[in-house]
């Protein structure tokens, strides 16, 4: 997926001197995922690995639109900052893929769908949180150590 | 170990974001006003109303149609700036200082050609920069001539000043500086300096960049405090009544200073960062509860309200 990203981010450079408007841009660059995807599923087929060919599902809008933002990114705040950015997504993407993989919490929310009310009453307290976030110890550290 | 840090940010009275979005902006914005400061052109239209001033408006492109026309509008002005109506952060925005020979110069010394301002705004047009992704117009607006006031502590860019208002009331200000690594931006994010000010005595305090308190201008090297900031009793009250003007009782307000026109309404927030605490090296919320207990008949009129912040936020202490 990363190498997809990648790829059509070098596709979008390569295009930025045509200066297509936005709906044509990103109907250009779904059609680049498409593609990919295509290639991706048919090595896949070929060489029977399941995996390359379950990633065909994933939503194609999402990329296009993840590509074009990255290039945006890079574009204003410099290669670092999306590359910050970017390794970033993919850390939370991977926690959250690893977490809903534990066979016995699929087992377990499978089992029992109602429990999922239960994690909808979290979500109402957890939205009424109104303390600091873990972040914000680092962010204000200064004001922090003064007091 | 974690609750401690949690409670050693209390007591410095820091206002986190959880709770400015839950006590601060939820309660005191309506939803429906945010558009009134999301979208730039109508905040010049309110702010023309209310009779303060902001940069002049050339013209405003709200068509793909209309992209091919906008240098008609222009009418041989030689510098301008073109931003979009709905961007954040000041993204998709260009400085156009000069034109030679049918290119357009940017202020970061670049030239560029017809056709990339004409792509630039059809970008801008089809809502690349705007908030929340929705088509957007794109505003040709007057160049600012930055006062020579912070022009020792600037690197290239416009100095602007924020100050955030709570109920009408100026809680906090500070000036953000560009520097070279924020490319003559305004914006902390992109590593301009923030510097605190003293809201009784328009006076600047240490300032604060991405590796912590500094006292001086990284690229110019020159002192950041004890600047005296210009027009500031009138800043004070620009921000003041941007409140009566858009009911949003949590607010950001940006000011430039011009060297010709004095302050100029930049744009506003309604959902402005928490870095101004830390430019200011102390928290928001023991100002903010301060001014939750002000006596009432402060509140009638912009004048008052300012005359009891310039009372209540100098020196030191809160």
């Amino acid at each position: 997926m990363g190498g997809v990203v990648l790829i059509g981010y070098l596709l979008r450079r390569a295009i930025d001197r045509l200066r297509l408007l936005l709906v044509p841009r990103l109907s250009f660059l779904i059609t680049f995922v498409i593609l990919a995807f295509t290639i991706f599923a048919l090595i896949g087929s070929k060489f029977g690995i399941r995996e390359f060919m379950a990633i065909g599902l994933l939503p194609f809008v999402i990329l296009s639109m993840t590509i074009e933002r990255f290039f945006i990114l890079i574009e204003e705040s410099g290669a670092l900052q999306a590359l910050r950015t970017a390794a970033g997504s993919a850390a939370v993407a991977t926690i959250t893929y690893k977490i809903i993989q534990i066979d016995p919490l699929q087992l377990t929310f499978f089992v029992y769908p109602e429990l999922l009310f239960t994690i909808m009453g979290l979500l109402l307290l957890l939205g009424n949180y109104s303390g600091y976030r873990l972040s914000e110890i680092l962010r204000f550290k200064v004001l922090g150590e003064k007091s | 170990m974690i609750i401690r840090q949690f409670l050693s940010l209390r007591r410095a009275g820091v206002l986190g974001i959880n709770r400015r979005n839950a006590e601060y902006i939820m309660p005191f914005n309506r939803r429906s006003s945010f558009p009134l400061v999301d979208d730039k052109l109508l905040t010049k239209q309110l702010a023309l109303k209310h009779g303060i001033p902001t940069p002049p408006l050339y013209h405003v492109v709200s068509h793909h149609g209309d992209i091919a026309g906008f240098e008609r509008a222009l009418a041989g002005r030689q510098e301008f700036v073109l931003k979009p109506a709905r961007g954040g952060g000041g993204s998709g925005i260009i400085l156009i200082v000069d034109r030679k020979d049918g290119k357009f110069m940017t202020q970061s010394g670049r030239a560029i050609s017809k056709e990339e301002i004409h792509y630039h705004i059809s970008d801008i047009l089809s809502g690349i920069y705007s908030l929340e992704g929705l088509e957007d117009k794109a505003l040709i607006e007057g160049l600012i001539h930055p006062d020579d006031v912070f022009s020792k502590v600037t690197y290239e860019g416009v100095p602007d000043v924020r100050i955030i208002v709570y109920r009408g009331i100026p809680a906090m200000a500070m000036v953000r500086l560009p520097t070279k690594q924020s490319d003559g931006k305004a914006n902390l994010h992109r590593g301009a300096i923030g510097v605190g000010i003293d809201i009784g005595k328009g006076k600047t305090m240490d300032g604060v960049a991405r590796s912590g308190v500094i006292t001086h201008h990284p690229d110019t090297g020159e002192l950041l405090r004890d600047i005296e900031i210009p027009y500031w009793r009138k800043m004070l009250l620009m921000a003041s009544e941007s409140t009566d003007m858009t009911g949003l009782g949590y607010l950001g307000v940006d000011l430039v200073i011009d060297k010709n026109e004095g302050p100029l309404l930049l744009e506003l927030n309604a959902r402005p960062g928490l870095q101004i605490q830390i430019a200011n090296q102390r928290g928001l919320l023991k100002r903010l509860e301060m001014i939750e207990r002000a006596p009432k008949d402060i509140f009638l009129s912009p004048e008052k309200r300012v005359a009891w912040s310039i009372q209540n936020f100098t020196g030191g202490g809160f």
